[in-house]
């Protein structure tokens, strides 16, 4: 009974300590030596020494200022949770927008009177927009993605200009082949690429993507016989057919592919760039469409939008702290140069634009295609929450043949009405 | 005397078992009771304020709303197939290994090695092994099955994950045996022999039947362990190709951190919990029985 009573005491207390320590620890980060320290963690990992650089610079600018900056990949919302569970929220963090807004909005700071919010191109206040018109984030990038084309191997097999339409893409796959080239690589292994970006291209598509969200939503549309869906879903298939051995490719496989310029085409973004020019530097490559269908006007468009926004922690000690540092990057002369020359973003502001001698082929392809209007929305952020997974084995079943189009499309229909609140 | 005596042991008591519950206490027990408290509620994982929602979480899992039954259903397969695989071969390893041979303690260390190595590790090794190596080995000796796209179909990534899954566990399963298996004593053993017993019939009929307690361990170490599977299944399937290997872990994994249901996740783990629990007592109660059978 003692031995009970003993024990129970010595937990209890430990167990009572704990937010205690957790607490401790937390302050003393933020005030080391007068200092204001800002946590600043994001799932962009090409842009880690670059960030470290810029706030390097930033703290010698405002000396009573440091930075903690962390980078992850994978599971990066995980890792998000898990620290704000543990008492060791960032400052500054990052989310896609959409419906992840929704999810984050009680954590967040209302950044409606910043003076870069009204510079946001519209695409870009949208995701981070609530009904009411309150701004909740600073948007990181406009990233894009199309296929990723081979210039030397399309030379190779004497393709002279770009495919814009699907029996122009189609006659490009036959040259290659004749050419002995590899035409194409699809990552089918995995439900990542197929529920992010090519069941987007059916959603983007659509004469008014976001009432067509709205739609799906509240139960006036479908996936059912949609036309559009219908192109895409043919389109998926025909990729998936000109691949080799699709169902065994993962993104490392992929990219692994394309740097050691086996293929010549592959679904891909600008996010490549950093990988590539490290991977590969002399590689010639560039950011096509992928067309569904022969109307040249609907197909020579890219897919682009806002992928990620820094946002600031609501609780966070310090948030004036960390609104000045975003107010610096996209308002002033250096911070400004900073966010094209260094860290390599297309702004997703009127106020200045991207470098195209430093941004890369890829980005420069995507800044030029943006500037002529030709590009769709990426709307991803706006599924229901791991909608993109649900998606992603819709597509693998549609290409291993269990499901054929129609039932595809009942299948999307099925998860987003399952997962949608 | 007496008082000397119990005043002694609490201390000893307090000292030897004091931290191992400590650490229970704070990293088992209160996770356990927050997740059955959280389990009634609809949280997400990241407000602040959370509103209970009664039984709502386990009505869904039970009428479908979720793919728990889905993942059940997988990782009781895999389950069966995986048990009965590492127990046989795990069994016959432990018996031809404790035989005299040259490279005894070489062949030993290497068959317990995958058990010292994560299972993130694992399978990440595996994956590789698969996409590149299993093609590139196929091609060379025109080995049609080696071809297959290994992690893109349901039934070769099912296989996949029982090879490299057995593979890790055979180990744990040979030493424990080996170490029952060497305890037999002479006596039993030629007293076997002189009445005339072979080979076989001595490691059937009086070998394993000795060997049952030893037996049970392994048997509860592996059902337990399998049905908790989640680090390997992660890094080499994903749960892919459509969702089709998602194991009951990894599914609530899912739930909680892709898709954003802390609440449904938490009455998930509830079920596990339960399914565990009565799946490994059914199991150490048919093995006891077996054990007083022989005994």
């Amino acid at each position: 009974m003692k031995i009970a009573k003993g024990l129970c005491l010595v937990c209890f207390a430990a167990v009572s300590l704990l937010p205690l320590m957790a607490g401790g620890q937390a302050d003393s980060a933020q005030a080391s030596g007068g200092k204001t320290t800002i946590f600043l963690s994001q799932s962009k990992i090409e842009i880690d020494q670059a960030l470290r650089d810029v706030t390097a610079r930033y703290s010698e600018l405002h000396p009573d200022v440091e930075f903690v900056i962390e980078s992850l990949s994978d599971n990066y919302t995980t890792s998000l949770r898990t620290k704000f569970a543990g008492g060791e929220a960032p400052d500054i963090f990052m989310i896609l927008g959409g419906s992840e807004l929704d999810l984050w909005q009680s954590r967040l700071e209302d950044l409606s009177d910043q003076p870069w919010v009204s510079d946001m191109v519209p695409l870009a206040k949208e995701g981070i927009s609530t009904a009411d018109g309150m701004v909740y984030g600073f948007p990181v990038s406009v990233e894009g993605y199309g296929y990723v084309y081979n210039k030397r191997l399309f030379a190779e097999a004497g393709i002279t200009s770009v495919p814009k339409t699907f029996t122009e893409l189609q006659r490009a796959v036959e040259k290659l082949k004749q050419a002995g080239i590899q035409p194409l690589a699809g990552t089918y292994m995995d439900w990542y690429q197929a529920g992010m970006f090519l069941v987007n291209m059916g959603i983007a598509r659509q004469p008014d993507p976001l009432a067509f969200i709205q739609g799906l939503n509240d139960g006036s549309e479908t996936f059912v016989g949609n036309e559009i869906f219908e192109e895409v879903a043919n389109f998926i298939l025909y990729d998936f057919s000109q691949c080799e051995s699709p169902l065994n490719t993962g993104f490392n496989q992929q990219t692994a592919l394309l740097y050691s310029e086996s293929i010549a085409m592959t679904l891909g973004g600008n996010w490549l760039q950093p990988s590539i020019d490290s991977a590969n530097p002399d590689m010639q490559v560039g950011l096509i469409p992928m067309p569904i269908s022969d109307d040249v006007a609907s197909n020579d468009k890219l897919y682009a939008g806002v992928t990620g926004y820094w946002v600031i922690n609501k609780e966070s000690p310090a948030k004036e702290e960390a609104k000045a540092f975003l107010t610096w990057l996209a308002t002033s002369e250096e911070g400004r140069k900073a966010m094209t020359d260094q860290l390599l973003f297309i702004p997703a502001f009127t106020s200045f634009e991207a470098n195209p001698d430093k941004v890369g082929a890829l980005s420069s392809d995507l800044s030029r295609y943006a500037s002529q209007g030709k590009v769709y929305g990426i709307y991803n952020s706006m599924y229901p929450a791991g909608g993109a997974e649900y998606f992603g084995n819709a597509v693998q079943k549609l290409v291993a043949g269990k499901l054929d189009v129609p039932g595809f499309l009942e299948e999307l229909q099925t998860r987003w009405d399952q997962l949608k609140r | 005397m007496g008082r000397g005596v119990r005043q002694n042991s609490m201390w000893e008591h307090l000292f030897f078992l004091g931290p191992a519950t400590l650490l229970f206490f704070i990293i088992v027990f209160v996770p356990f009771v927050t997740g059955f408290i959280h389990s009634f509620s609809d949280w997400n994982g990241i407000t602040k304020e959370l509103s209970f929602i009664g039984l709502e979480n386990y009505k869904n899992i039970f009428t479908r709303q979720s793919d728990f039954l889905h993942t059940f259903w997988f990782t009781l397969r895999f389950a069966i197939v995986q048990v009965v695989l590492v127990m046989v071969i795990g069994v016959a390893l432990a018996v031809v290994l404790v035989m005299p041979l040259r490279f005894r303690d070489a062949l030993r260390a290497s068959f317990y090695l995958p058990q010292t190595i994560g299972g993130l590790v694992l399978g990440f090794i595996w994956q590789f092994i698969f996409i590149n190596g299993f093609p590139a080995f196929g091609t060379l000796f025109h080995l049609d099955f080696m071809q297959l796209p290994w992690l893109g179909t349901e039934e070769t990534a099912f296989t996949a994950l029982i090879i490299v899954s057995t593979w890790q566990n055979v180990g744990y399963v040979m030493v424990i045996m080996t170490a029952a298996l060497m305890g037999i004593s002479r006596d039993v053993l030629e007293s076997a022999e002189i009445d005339g017993a072979g080979t076989f019939r001595t490691l059937f009929r009086i070998k394993l039947p000795i060997c049952m307690p030893f037996i049970t361990v392994a048997l509860f170490w592996s059902t337990a362990n399998v049905f908790k599977m989640f680090e390997l299944n992660l890094s080499l399937t994903k749960g892919g190709p459509y969702g089709s290997t998602v194991s009951m872990a990894l599914g609530i994994y899912n739930d909680a951190f892709v898709k954003n249901r802390y609440g449904l996740a938490s009455a998930e783990s509830v079920i596990f919990f339960l399914i565990i629990l009565i799946i490994t007592s059914i199991q150490l109660f048919l093995s006891r029985k077996k054990e007083e059978a022989y005994s």
